[in-house]
């Protein structure tokens, strides 16, 4: 008997223990993709004889003989399955990693179950859409719009990838061919983490690992440059700090790399580090940021001598701030309002776990492929760390399954070069879903103090925070998340006096990292949170204190500092914001309470957004028009779901008066594209788009210019049309034109760069209408309402995804997200199955509205928006639950028993 | 990773016992391997090299139901999802629709067998104590010189704590014998942090029937999973609310009488108020399913919850 997959009949046997998915992907079906290997996600669900099944849990044996299907084999020819089809239209992704799997228990489902999609979903995550898109898609709504000349940007068009998205034949990072001569001899590596929280490497043996059948290498401490370096991706490396060795003989939390075993295949990669032999000195470790504090406290890095602020011992960076006098506007105030809350360490699980390949080539040039955020600054720190001429190094993505921030990092690929130089083969590391919990990074933990005095009115008079953010082992991102914590959230609000301190202090436990939202969203748990609580003593509305408070556009933008700043308003829509959520929640629209021992509350809660980060953040764009009269964009920026590539060929078509589809895109390549400092702290659209704008208008003028001086007319008699130029007497076709040019060596291209300054702000307003049970604790989103001040939306339905991600990724947070750590300094959860990112029937349909705006600094009157929404949700969710039970829950997240604990097992009350 | 030299797929009784003959002592049983595929991986077990996988899911014995008169007989390799789907099934083993329906997902229930999810013996397995809820008397078989040796044990006894069962070396679950309850109404109750794909924090199976004038309780059946090391009959609850009548007194009283077997010792008060507030609204589905009057219940549920 054989195997039967997609109708190709396949003579592979698997090996013994194999499971269906890899025996699958090595098979060709590439559109089958892994999520956890463990059952939780569905990334990986193909059909059995016609069933769903998760081919990560299915020894491949099984398959012998039965029809296997993976979403590859599912249309018919050149017709896309009607649920294929479906997804399209809805556009029922948005970095697309979950969409194999998802089409595939659609595709399943009778009618029955696609009228309880909640229980029929249950088997597939999206860590992205907050899966308003896939119910549509389920229920057949088409969204999408056509692709009309000229009228590009503002029209829902869907994703220029989206046949390859929902047929499975997009390539994500891992999704390369055996076959592929480049990569012949490839090798796997898999690294020794380290079980010790803090503990100095005596001795490690690599006599047995090396040993083993098909291990080919092993490096540790000793093996590598002996740089200091951070993970972190920023353009200004200044602003993390030079801490991480690639190998360190020191480790700092559980799940540092210690050692890296390179091998034919996996599984030997896996056996090899498991024959190491390791000697560690335990060192005492300290995991709270307080007692790491202490004078006494085991130092991470003993030569930290802190970025700024006379930081040093375990804190690497102290940030404070005062405008006005803080002393004397609480001695004016009527009521004082005093109290700490705190955040949780989360994960950003983005279903396509990191990786990276890295590979030689004839002429000796080194090729990174990777799934990062920022493939120029990681081009940029592997030349430093190596020794790389520039030109020797081309750093590319393919598409990226998800990010959020966790990408905004150097996690994989220093090692796959390291090995790659040394051996001279290829060389590929793939993250299992534990390592995405033991060795990437998490949203820093941060408590925070606030103290607030208001007038009777409800007039703040001061405003106060501290902030210990606890940044891990390693300050990557430390600094900068620490100055954002210390900056929006505070500047959301006209007080004639603000004061914050900050301290970012090294831990041993998993670094913090960059994660949507990037520090501002910790801050703004607590500071919306008190605002309510603040409030409550006053006996004042939500709203009301909101809009006596809020910034109004012909104030000054200010935190904690009286120094310049280029931050502007664009355009300014709070106030509408506030108004469109004030009345979708009044309208009694949701769900209603459930019967029952259940209490009803609302909540508000806003968040602002500086598009960009305070450093420097540019972009390039360069088109050219090709000789079938269509145009050709590369833009830097990385595309990981956010939707900048369908949102960049819109700029471009709207610019140039034609049709997205006349664009065609190539992004994130050193080789390819001009340079981009990344795609994070929201500027996707507000820099790349910006790039992609200037880069557009310069080529029009030059496509103008050119067809005037080959009619010896001026430029002003041409105008540029669909897939021609115009004068009031000739038209020649961009095709014509092109060849004219090309006849002359001429060709008809423009390159143009984009610096964000000033920084326009963005608004984002989240309303909640809960319902909590008051024995189980158990809390139900009876309504969501979030409202955003994005600027002029180029692509509708993209952006309401983003806001619907963002929302369900803030609910999560709120309610079931935490990664617990032992007294070891363990992760305890680390698994999809117990760190529970929400599932379709966690994830309320949310209300998204838009203000009516247009922004006067980003591209055609567009801002960012990938962030800030999530900004607002959590302390959206904390009031209403406050509203609800009359109790204030300070510390995140808001799990069942948490709740129990605090309403101490009420009794039925009336409501 | 999980990596094994063969795999075996046994298809009748004697070719598993072969092949475990073959590698005493260095084999391990697959059903549904939904449980062991993500042991033997990162994070749990970490990585496990297991020299021969021998798969029992395709073993004539271990497939198949009989539905007779008053027992039923589950092969130990019936997924949870034929409890959805097979409708003669769910007519007389009301309570396992339900638990199926609170299990994993479709595409695990498809795989994830009764047998393997009995064996494995997690103190929150949702089947435990749906099963005990029918009185399951498991059928093991083993082969030594005399030949195939079948015995059989009440479920209640081969499952003795967190992972540890009874299970002698070289034995094999076959079957589960089941009692029939067609004319049962069955409910179950869940709680996780999460409402779809938890494993159970704590769980509640219950089948009940209802004298003929249907105002009162006759057969009443309760347990569960998620409280203590392992599932467990709630015997005096049950004895209290058999025969007696319909309404939300005395189901108020049924639901505080037991609480004191909650022995975890984390969120022991959480898990008290839990189940509480399971038994009220499980006792009150399974008897509106058994055939109550719904205006006789409208009171209770209103009293609890919804
Ligand atoms: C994503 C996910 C969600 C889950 N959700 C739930 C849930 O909601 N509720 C729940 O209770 N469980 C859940 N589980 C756990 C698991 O699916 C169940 O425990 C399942 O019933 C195990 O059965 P199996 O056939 O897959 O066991 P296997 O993994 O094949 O085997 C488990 C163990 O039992 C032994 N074994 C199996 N069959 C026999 C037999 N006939 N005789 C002797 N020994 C045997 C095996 O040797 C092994 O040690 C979940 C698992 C996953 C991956
Ligand atoms: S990869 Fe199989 S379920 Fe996640
Ligand atoms: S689109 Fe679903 S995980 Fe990214």
């Amino acid at each position: 008997m054989t195997y039967s997959i997609d109708g190709r009949t396949v003579a592979a046997e698997p090996c013994p223990g194999q499971c269906l998915r890899t025996f699958l992907r090595e098979s060709g079906a590439l559109g089958v993709k892994k999520g956890c290997d463990a059952g939780d996600c569905g990334a990986c669900t193909v059909w059995l004889d016609g069933r769903p099944v998760h081919s990560c849990l299915m020894p491949a044996f099984r398959a012998k003989g039965r029809q296997v299907t993976t979403v590859q084999g599912l249309a018919s020819g050149n017709d896309l399955h009607p649920v294929q089809q479906a997804f399209l239209e809805a556009q029922a992704f948005q970095c697309g990693f979950c969409a194999a799997g998802m089409i595939m228990t659609v595709a399943a489902l009778d009618e029955d179950q696609r009228a309880d999609l909640p229980r029929a979903l249950k088997g597939n995550l999206c860590r992205c859409t907050g899966y308003r898109s896939i119910a549509d898609a389920v229920h057949g709504v088409a969204a999408i719009e056509q692709d009309v000349a000229g009228a590009a940007c503002g029209a829902s068009l869907p994703n220029p990838f989206s046949a390859g998205i929902v047929t499975g034949h997009a390539r994500y990072t891992m999704d390369v061919d055996a076959a592929d001569p480049a990569l012949r001899g490839l090798l796997h590596l898999k690294v020794l983490r380290s079980p010790h929280a803090h503990a100095r490497i005596l001795r490690i043996d690599t006599a047995k690992a090396l040993a083993i059948p098909g291990v080919v290498a092993v490096f540790t401490h000793e093996d590598v440059p002996k740089k200091l370096f951070s993970t972190a991706t920023h353009e200004d490396h200044l602003v993390d700090p030079d801490d991480t060795l690639i190998l360190d003989d020191v480790a700092r939390f559980v799940g540092q790399r210690i050692a890296a075993v390179v091998a034919e295949t996996e599984g030997a990669a896996e056996a090899g580090c498991r024959a190491l032999e390791v000697d560690y000195e335990i060192l005492p470790a300290v995991f709270d940021p307080v007692d790491a504090m202490a004078p006494d406290a085991p130092l991470l890095h003993p030569g930290n001598d802190g970025l700024a602020g006379g930081a040093r011992g375990n804190v690497f960076l102290c940030l404070k701030g005062e405008v006005g006098s803080v002393a004397e506007g609480f001695a004016a105030a009527a009521v004082v309002h005093e109290e700490t809350y705190s955040t949780s360490r989360v994960q950003h699980a983005h279903l396509e776990t990191h990786g990276s390949i890295a590979w030689r080539d004839g002429e000796g040039r080194i090729h990174v492929r990777t799934s990062t955020q920022a493939p120029f600054i990681t081009h940029r720190k592997l030349c430093y760390l190596f020794g790389i001429f520039p030109h020797d190094l081309h750093v590319f993505t393919e598409r990226v399954g998800g990010g959020f921030g966790g990408k905004q990092e150097m996690l994989s690929e220093d090692l796959c070069v390291l090995a790659t130089l040394k051996l001279g083969r290829p060389v590929k590391w793939e993250f299992t879903r534990p390592e995405e919990f033991l060795g990437a990074t998490s949203r820093h933990q941060m408590t925070t103090r606030v103290k607030m005095g208001a007038t009777a009115d409800g007039t703040l008079t001061a405003l106060e925070v501290h902030v210990v953010s606890n940044t891990g082992a390693y300050g990557g991102h430390g600094g900068e998340t620490l100055a954002a914590a210390l900056g929006s959230p505070l500047a959301a609000y006209r007080c004639p006096a603000k004061k914050a301190e900050g301290h970012a202090v090294y831990t041993n436990v998993i670094p913090g990292g960059g994660f949507r939202g990037y520090g501002a969203s910790q801050t703004s748990f607590a500071i919306e949170s008190a605002l309510d609580d603040l409030a409550a003593k006053l006996g004042i509305d939500p709203f009301a204190i909101r809009r006596r408070n809020m910034i109004r556009p012909d104030d000054v933008i200010q935190s904690v500092w009286a120094e310049p700043s280029d931050v502007a308003f664009g355009s300014y829509g709070l106030d509408q914001c506030l108004d469109l959520v004030e009345a979708e929640l009044a309208s009694g629209k949701g769900e209603r309470t459930p019967e029952g021992d259940w209490a009803e509350g609302t909540g508000v809660a806003l968040a602002v957004l500086e598009a960009g980060p305070p450093t420097e953040h540019r972009s390039g764009g360069e088109m050219r028009l090709l000789a079938d009269g269509t145009y050709h964009l590369a833009v830097g920026s990385t595309e990981m779901g956010n939707g900048s590539v369908t949102a960049h060929r819109q700029i471009a078509a709207a610019v140039l008066g034609t049709r997205a589809e006349a664009i065609a895109i190539i992004n994130a390549d050193t080789d390819r594209a001009p340079y981009d400092t990344g795609t994070f702290a929201s500027t996707g659209t507000v820099v790349a788009g910006q790039a992609v704008e200037l880069t557009a208008r310069a080529l029009a003028a030059e496509i103008l210019a050119y067809a005037a001086r080959r009619t010896n007319t001026a430029p002003e008699d041409w105008r540029l049309a669909a897939d021609a130029v115009e004068s009031a007497t000739q038209r020649i076709s961009l095709a014509e034109l092109c060849r004219l040019a090309a006849a002359e060596g001429h060709g008809l291209e423009a390159k143009r760069k984009a610096y964000l300054s000033p920084r326009t702000i963005g608004f984002n307003v989240q309303g909640v209408r809960l319902a909590v049970h008051r024995v189980t604790g158990e809390i139900r989103i009876l309504h969501s309402v979030h409202a955003a001040d994005i600027g002029r939306l180029i692509n509708p339905l993209q952006c309401r995804g983003q806001i619907e991600g963002a929302v369900a990724m803030g609910l999560g947070w709120a309610l079931t997200e935490h990664m617990v750590h032992d007294a070891q300094g363990n992760v305890v959860n680390a698994a999809l199955r117990n760190y529970h990112i929400p599932a379709f029937a966690d994830t309320p349909r949310t209300t998204v509205l838009f203000a009516d705006t247009h922004d006067t600094i980003g591209p055609l009157g567009a801002k960012a928006q990938g962030e800030c929404a999530i900004n607002a949700v959590a302390p959206a969710v904390a009031n209403a639950l406050a509203n609800a039970t009359g109790v204030r829950f300070a510390h995140l997240p808001f799990t069942p028993d948490r709740i129990f604990d605090r309403l101490g097992g009420l009794e039925s009350r009336p409501l | 990773m999980l990596t094994c030299d063969h795999y075996i797929t046994a298809r009748t009784l004697d070719a598993a016992f072969d092949a475990m003959e073959a590698f005493a002592g260095r084999y391990r049983l697959v059903a549904g391997a939904t449980d062991i595929l993500p042991w033997a991986r990162e994070g749990r077990a970490g990585d496990v090299h297991i020299e021969a996988l021998i798969d029992i899911s395709k073993i004539a014995d271990l497939n198949g139901v009989v539905i007779g008169k008053s027992r039923v007989r589950l092969g130990a390799a019936t997924p949870f999802q034929a409890f959805l789907e097979d409708r003669a099934l769910s007519a007389v083993l009301p309570n396992m629709r339900h638990c199926a329906i609170w299990f994993a997902c479709d595409q695990i229930r498809a795989s994830a067998t009764i047998g393997g999810n009995v064996a494995n013996a997690s103190p929150a397995a949702d089947g435990m104590p749906a099963l005990l809820v029918l009185n399951a008397e498991v059928e093991l078989a083993l082969r030594d010189t005399g030949g195939v040796r079948r015995r059989s044990v009440p479920l209640a006894e081969l499952v003795e704590g967190p992972s540890r069962t009874s299970i002698a070396p070289g034995e094999i679950i076959t079957s589960f014998e089941c009692d029939a309850l067609p004319t049962h109404g069955g409910a179950f109750e869940k709680v996780g942090h999460r409402r779809s794909l938890v494993i159970a924090v704590a769980c509640l199976s219950v089948a009940v029937s209802l004298d003929a004038g249907r105002k009162a309780f006759d057969d009443v059946r309760i347990a569960a999973g998620g409280i203590g090391p392992k599932a467990v009959r709630l015997a005096h609850t049950e004895a209290l609310l058999r025969g007696a009548p319909l309404d939300a007194g005395t189901i108020a009283e049924a639901a505080e009488l037991e609480l004191d077997l909650v022995q975890s010792r984390s969120r022991r008060d959480y898990r008290r108020a839990v189940l509480r507030g399971f038994l009220t609204r499980a006792l009150v589905c399974a008897a509106r399913e058994a055939g109550a009057d719904v205006d006789v219940l409208e009171q209770t549920l209103e009293a609890v919850d919804a």
